[in-house]
């Protein structure tokens, strides 16, 4: 992807291990009431990022009152949440304003509380390099 | 009163709860990669939900609260399908 001056836009490189079960990615999640960080799994099979419950509350959501649900197809079972748009998501550096989520609180056996789904990783450049154990990303 | 935790390394803090949940608040965080840095740990628990209740006391305050579990390792014998 190439900068608006028609340069490669920098890339960020963070380290990758290949040994952990999960990509674990910290998210700023913002909205009307506040802001919390939340780790999540970078996730290319969740169409939408999944975001617990409690966060969204604490930044001052209501996903019981949110009126748009979503069935999302999980692992073993067709699941129907609310999702609602927060006012802004960041990962890697990168914000992506009006990010749509779904609430959802992950099993409390994961050691992440969300997923980072393909709503916020398409508005990236995402490679995942694992004989060189680096992520790169740029926007 | 009771007296305010000191701040240390995010990654210091995991380390020392490698299986229980930490709720944090940060006071250094770097906007550049979206980490946070340092900050105080104001409770830990091998329960997330009564840290969750606890974050989303900050609401409408300035504090950045981070509720993370020690390590990011599924437990023994799981693995994951998300």
């Amino acid at each position: 992807m190439l900068s608006r001056r028609g340069m490669p836009r920098p890339s960020s490189i963070f380290p990758l291990d290949p040994s952990k079960s999960i990509i674990p990615v910290d998210v700023l999640l913002e909205g009307p009431g506040g802001r919390q960080l939340v780790r999540m799994a970078l996730d290319t099979g969740a169409t939408y990022t999944l975001a617990p419950v409690g966060a969204l509350l604490a930044i001052g959501y209501d996903p019981a009152t949110a009126t748009d649900r979503v069935d999302f197809i999980a692992a073993g079972s067709v699941e129907y949440k609310p999702r609602l748009t927060v006012s802004a998501a960041q990962a890697f550096g990168i914000r992506v304003a009006r990010l749509a989520v779904v609430c959802h609180d992950l099993p409390p056996q994961s050691p992440v509380r969300g997923l980072l789904g393909l709503n916020f990783l398409k508005h990236l450049s995402v490679h995942l390099d694992f004989p060189q154990r680096l992520l790169k990303i740029s926007s | 009163m009771m007296k305010r935790a000191k701040s240390q390394r995010i990654q210091q803090l995991r380390r020392a709860f490698p299986d229980e949940w930490l709720l944090i608040e940060v006071d250094r965080f770097d906007a550049r990669t979206t980490t946070p840095l340092t900050g105080r740990l104001l409770e830990h628990s091998k329960l997330r939900d009564p840290l969750e209740h606890k974050a989303a006391k900050a609401k409408n305050t300035k504090r950045l609260m981070y509720l993370v579990f020690g390590s990011d390792a599924l437990p023994q014998g799981y693995a994951a399908a998300f």
